[in-house]
């Protein structure tokens, strides 16, 4: 195994990696996302799965990799099962608990729900990879329930000992079984990554967090201090008492502390989606195709919270542009180089009814990963 | 009408440029290098439209074709299919744009308010009460040195009041203070601390139970939260007014008026009032002394409004008659 790997990357030095080209339109994508957003609201909800799906089919219909767009199969019927479900649990839950004062019934259910819980992100990653097509050829995920049991079991009681450090080597597993027990046809792809390369990673994530985090709140302080005769002024006309001045100050600490709040999660994902996104790709290969993924922490975290903002001071109407700003970002930084793009074959006619039939007798959920 | 697409097996990759015609609108005849199939437009299913994105023709065997040329299938097929599948009509419409975008409008502002109320209602009850204390010891120290003066009454009509006051259930949760200055007016604040003013004593013209009754009145904001409810919902807008702004002393400064010059929504008075005549019912007081005190002040002056802060009372005919009803 490993010296195929090195082969390969012997191999592929000459092939140059061709960026994934996103063709959507805010103004185009605006008109479906607002029509989903009303049909959402007029039918209590019900019409969600489809707009999932139309939102879905807009996203992988116009990224295009060699002039091939990707294509989202998945059927509204069962995603509107996966969330009927969730929701049904969380109702039987809520009203245990809330309205039975029954903590023994929302306990059961809360057990019910965490036994479900690995079967349930096996069939959502399957759902998902085998609704996804290129060159009408689908992704495939073959992993079985129990493995994804084994990892959580495993892997949940190594964090509880570990006080949390194993967390590198858990996402590199992590990794690993998704990345191993996939496919596009039937070329399989594999994760060379490293435990160790993931917590440097890590490091480094934690490391830009708090130094961009440092910086920009040195510099909210500096712009406070430059304010801050003004406040005063204002103050002292009010009241001559430096209580009010103090409980003023407080308020403006208050402020201060959402706002640094709010920075702080923004640049932590930033961090993270480029520093260990970028390694994860960069340690994935499909036979003779690499990926390689080019994130810049600093421009991510830029758009993320220009994103966030312009979503909330628009009460909503700005997430079309949103969405359509960081996809078009992303696409542009994800880079694959292929020496072959029609040489794949789909999965074996038993091996695709199998696994099809798998994830289709179910349903997906909305879990991220 | 010919049609430029590309044509994948669904068993490899690669892709056949192929032309697509189609005749009579039914018989479909798709031609390229090593593919040549005749097919008719019911053994085909074509995808609906998703704003410009290549449309899906998929034939037997999960073959498919992607065309990307919207508008030209749209017409080649316009005369055998009438567009069963609508939302991307929907999608590309003015009027039906503009019509989800106000009605989105009106569902997030109303979750806006809506979603604040309760959220204040939450955390109204489930502060701690230190911090209730807190905010009313503060909030009186502040209305006292700007807008009250001390009482003038006479001693003996103060024990006589307070005398009223402990009568209550659980009176020793509140404190009565006589005050004066700000017109006919009683408040409470979240301490428990409850300010009724002299001028209100004179003008109930020596009728104990009307004092009790509004007394009780005032007792009932603070078990129902009501001021705590209107401190954190102020809090909330203004902090975000104030982050959008970054005007931090108009911050400060609603926030601080919020306390004294809050005024009650209908519904806080409703409830305040529903608690007073339970109160004055159960100790044996006729609820009708309450109605009186509205009717008494209705009657005073029209311009009553004016004169004090703490006027967050407006009588009205509702509520007498729900104080009256049996």
């Amino acid at each position: 195994m490993a010296d195929i790997a090195a082969q390969t990357t012997q191999g592929d030095a000459d092939i140059t990696a061709e960026s994934l080209e996103f063709r959507g339109k805010t103004g185009e994508f605006f008109g479906i996302w607002i029509v989903n957003v009303f049909l959402t609201i007029i039918t209590l909800g019900i019409y969600s799965a489809w707009a999932k799906v139309r939102t879905n089919r807009y996203f992988y219909g116009n990224i295009y990799y060699k002039n091939s767009a990707f294509e989202y199969t998945a059927d509204p019927i069962k995603i509107l099962k996966g969330r009927l479900l969730i929701f049904g649990l969380y109702a039987v839950f809520y009203v245990s608990l809330e309205l039975l004062l029954n903590p023994f019934m929302a306990g059961i259910i809360f057990i019910f729900a965490l036994i479900m819980m690995p079967w349930l992100i096996n069939r959502s990653i399957k759902f998902r990879l085998h609704n996804t097509k290129h060159r009408n050829i689908r992704f495939v995920h073959h992993a079985h329930s129990g493995k994804y049991y084994l990892f959580y079991l495993l892997h949940g009681l190594l964090y509880v000992v570990s006080l949390g450090f194993s967390y590198g080597y858990s996402l590199s597993e992590f990794k690993k079984l998704l990345f191993d027990n996939s496919s596009y046809g039937s070329t399989g792809f594999r994760y060379n990554g490293k435990p160790d390369g993931i917590y440097w990673q890590l490091i480094k994530t934690a490391g830009f967090t708090i130094l961009l985090f440092v910086i920009l709140m040195i510099f909210v302080l500096i712009i406070s201090t430059l304010f801050a005769p003004l406040f005063a002024d204002g103050a002292s006309s009010m009241d001559s008492d430096s209580k009010e001045a103090i409980k003023k100050g407080a308020i403006f600490v208050l402020v201060g502390i959402y706002l640094a709040y709010f920075v702080l999660i923004i640049v932590g994902k930033a961090a993270y989606d480029a520093f260990v996104g970028n390694y994860v790709w960069g340690s994935v290969s499909l036979e003779q195709t690499r990926f390689k993924s080019t994130l810049k922490a600093t421009t991510l975290a830029w758009i993320y919270g220009t994103n966030v903002l312009a979503v909330i001071f628009s009460l909503g109407l700005f997430t079309p542009w949103a969405r359509v700003r960081i996809t078009r970002y992303k696409c542009k930084n994800f880079a694959i180089s292929c020496p072959d793009i029609s040489s794949f074959i789909a999965a074996s006619q038993e091996d695709a009814t199998a696994i099809g039939e798998e994830a289709e007798d179910f349903f997906d959920i909305d879990i991220g990963f | 009408m010919k049609i430029f697409g590309e044509y994948f097996d669904g068993k490899s990759s690669l892709a056949h440029p192929v032309e697509i015609t189609i005749i009579d609108d039914y018989v479909v005849m798709i031609a390229g290098e090593g593919v040549s199939i005749k097919t008719t437009l019911d053994d085909i299913h074509i995808s609906s439209r998703v704003g410009n994105t290549p449309r899906l023709i998929k034939l037997q065997e999960d073959a498919v074709i992607h065309v990307s040329d919207n508008d030209a299938l749209d017409e080649a097929i316009s005369g055998f299919w009438h567009n069963s599948t609508n939302a991307h009509g929907l999608e590309s419409r003015r009027s039906i744009i503009i019509l989800s975008m106000v009605i989105m409008l009106i569902s997030v502002l109303y979750f806006i308010f809506d979603g604040s109320d309760k959220v204040a209602k939450a955390l109204a009850y489930n502060l701690p009460s230190v911090v209730e204390k807190k905010i009313g010891t503060q909030a009186l120290e502040f209305i006292d040195e700007e807008m009250l003066k001390p009482s003038k009454l006479k001693k003996e009509r103060q024990k006589e009041i307070s005398a009223l006051f402990a009568k209550f259930d659980d009176a020793k949760e509140y404190t009565l203070h006589f005050r004066r200055g700000i017109g006919i007016n009683a408040f409470a604040l979240p301490s428990g601390d409850i300010v009724i003013t002299d001028e209100l004593i004179k003008f109930s013209e020596g009728n104990n139970d009307m004092i009790f009754g509004v007394l009780a009145h005032e007792i009932g904001h603070v078990k129902r939260k009501h001021s705590m409810q209107m401190i954190i919902k102020a809090s909330m807008v203004g902090i975000l007014v104030g982050y959008f702004t970054g005007d931090v002393s108009t911050l400060a400064t609603t926030l601080m008026s919020s306390v004294v010059q809050a005024k009650y929504s209908r519904e806080f008075e409703r409830e305040a009032d529903a608690f007073a005549k339970d109160t004055m019912q159960k100790s044996g007081v006729d609820p009708k002394n309450l109605a009186l005190f509205f009717e008494k002040m209705s009657k005073k002056e029209p311009t009553h409004t004016e004169t004090g802060y703490f006027d967050s009372h407006p009588a009205n005919q509702e509520r007498i008659d729900a104080l009256l009803a049996p």
